[in-house]
């Protein structure tokens, strides 16, 4: 097979973005190429961001008092 | 034992242990050296054991004591089961929430405090034996909206993605930088590596660490 036959002829095609009549390329791209920050950077590296994890605590609600055990079930009944 | 010259045995110059071995009875003189023996055993065992409470730490348990952390420079008073470890004490009865529990075996550094001025896994560490020590999680860098420098700089530097590791990440860097102001990449490599993040932020947090001024010793 030759060499060139492998490459697919739209991708060799130079980039000539089609103007859009409804959305037009900007003329100075406003986010391309710029760093953005991230809105929930400041709560997440403050340890402050909640997670379900940390919400529905297992282990806070149900704790088993044996070191080792198996769980044989649940009397819920006081809690309705 | 004596012997005649005849080869007989002379039972007047015997000892009274012998007489007793050849009776099957007991002498008076076995039968207060056996008292004597142990009662002298009993009194150094006795002794030893007292030594021994004096010297051991004291059992407590196995339900829930009373104990006093201090933590971010606030001493907290809970009760916590003696084998509570401090991420679990932290979260469930303190409600601080920013050290997670990820592997709970040591591996992750999801947990990371500083204790003491060293960054330690605290799935791995007992509340119990917390006490009287310098506690910091990641809850106790930023003073009121404004962040620690460290925290700002994995925000700049995007550290973070999914933030799940990130307190860890952060106390373990502010561990570092308050040992070594100014690491190399490799010191930073290395202090950082016990600390695992699966969204792949590893770049990240390395310029955030090596970018990060003015940390001072906590």
């Amino acid at each position: 097979m030759a060499e060139d036959m492998r490459q697919v002829p739209e991708v060799r095609a130079a980039a000539t973005p089609t103007k859009h009549e409804k959305y037009p390329w900007p003329e100075k791209p406003a986010l391309l190429s710029t760093s953005v920050k991230r809105l929930d950077g400041p709560v997440k590296a403050s340890g402050q961001a909640k997670y379900a994890y940390d919400i529905n605590r297992h282990s806070r609600r149900c704790r088993s008092g044996e070191g080792a055990g198996r769980e044989g079930g649940a009397a819920v009944a006081q809690g309705r | 034992m004596a012997k005649n010259d005849q080869g007989g045995t002379d039972l007047s110059r015997r000892s009274p242990e012998a007489k007793a071995d050849e009776t099957g009875t007991v002498s008076r003189r076995d039968f207060f050296k056996t008292v004597g023996v142990s009662s002298l055993a009993t009194s150094v065992l006795t002794a030893v054991e007292a030594e021994a409470q004096a010297t051991a730490p004291r059992a407590v348990g196995p339900g829930e004591v009373p104990i006093r952390l201090n933590i971010n420079g606030r001493t907290q008073n809970l009760t916590v089961e003696p084998r509570m470890t401090l991420l679990d004490a932290v979260r469930n009865k303190l409600d601080h929430t920013g050290s997670k529990r990820v592997c709970d075996r040591g591996s992750c550094g999801a947990c990371t405090m500083i204790v003491d001025g060293r960054a330690i896994y605290s799935c791995s560490t007992l509340a119990i034996e917390s006490q009287g020590k310098n506690i910091r999680t990641v809850e106790g860098l930023a003073e009121g909206t404004a962040l620690h420098p460290v925290q700002q700089a994995f925000w700049d530097n995007d550290g973070l993605m999914c933030g799940f590791c990130t307190p860890g990440f952060v106390m373990a860097t502010v561990a570092l930088l308050e040992k070594i102001p100014n690491p190399t990449p490799e010191q930073a490599r290395k202090h950082l590596d016990g600390n695992i993040c699966r969204c792949g932020t590893y770049v990240g947090v390395l310029e955030a660490a090596l970018k990060t001024k003015g940390v001072s010793r906590g």
